[in-house]
């Protein structure tokens, strides 16, 4: 079998590695680089281990932001609204331990966690209601009056200069 | 062995066959962690948006499967303003190894967690067979 190695030799197999490691460490500065940006906006801090997916969706009349938070009891979940910005903190405990318990597989994102959404047009603070059900979080919030959606009546227009077509 | 007592995830290749053809929908693979207590395996699955109605989980043979239907909480007529997941449903197996008791199998979902808790049969004691003189 050695005579099919199909691993390169020589001066190939040097330029590959060399490229490799070059890949490796843009990997790398991508990757610091990344947790900066995060860090700068708020999202990744020393007191938030995981950042909880989102999604954020407009009707007429209202925003509703989805929070995907398995495991957080609704109790221990914090949401605020200051501006534009809703920011939810909260905590996820880990699986219940002790020192005679042997891990096998930990793959769940456990402990402190926060995210920062910018809403995306005007609301109005004072209606909004959140409410936690199977680990997911919904809150809605309603727009302010003027970013809500308002049925325009389209006249027959006899005016000249308005056709379209 | 050890190993053997370790749920091995399985391939996504082996979906339940209830899954309607109709509309394609994606499949995630959810995170979980295993542990080993005194009184057997704990299972912790994340399967957020799935509820005790949409989860399906069956043992059959030696292989335990996990099969969670998310209902998306999204009235029809809004729009994704931002989306950072496609609706999609859970999967995943495992094979137990044989000291665990089937029988005994018990699960709880919370908070859409999912735990499962697999006990160990109790191991028969050794027994002698007396050897007979022909």
């Amino acid at each position: 079998m050695s005579g099919n190695d199909p691993r390169p030799e020589g001066p190939l197999k040097s330029s590959i590695e060399k490229l490799r490691h070059e890949i490796d460490n843009w990997f790398e500065a991508a990757l610091v680089q990344g947790e900066k940006a995060l860090g700068a906006v708020g999202l990744r801090g020393g007191e938030c281990a995981w950042v909880p997916r989102a999604d954020v969706l407009e009707s007429d009349n209202e925003v509703l932001v989805f929070l995907e938070i398995p495991g957080v009891s609704p109790d221990q979940v914090d949401v605020t609204l200051a501006g534009n910005m809703l920011t939810i903190r909260g905590e996820k405990p880990p699986a219940p331990r002790d020192e005679r318990t042997v891990g096998h597989a930990s793959e769940r994102s456990t402990g402190k966690f926060c995210r920062a959404i910018p809403l995306p047009v005007p609301v109005n603070a004072d209606q909004v209601s959140a409410d936690a059900k199977d680990g997911v979080l919904t809150i809605r919030i309603f727009k302010a009056e003027r970013s809500r959606a308002k049925q325009i009546r389209v006249q027959s227009g006899h005016s000249p200069g308005q056709a379209i077509d | 062995m050890a190993d053997e007592l370790i749920p091995r995830p399985r391939s996504e290749s082996e979906l339940p066959s209830r899954k309607p053809a109709s509309s394609p929908r994606l499949i995630y693979t959810p995170p979980i962690d295993i542990f080993d207590t005194d009184d057997g395996l704990v299972l912790h699955a994340d399967l957020p948006g799935v509820s005790t109605d949409t989860l399906e989980l069956q043992v059959q043979d030696n292989k335990l499967t996990l099969f969670g239907r998310v209902q998306s909480p999204a009235p029809p007529e809004a729009r994704g303003v931002h989306r950072e997941y496609e609706e999609g449903d859970y999967f995943r197996s495992f094979i137990l190894s044989d000291d665990v008791d089937h029988e005994r199998i018990s699960a709880r979902m919370s908070n859409g967690v999912l735990v499962v808790t697999l006990p160990r049969a109790a191991r028969p004691a050794p027994r002698r067979i007396p050897i007979d003189s022909q």
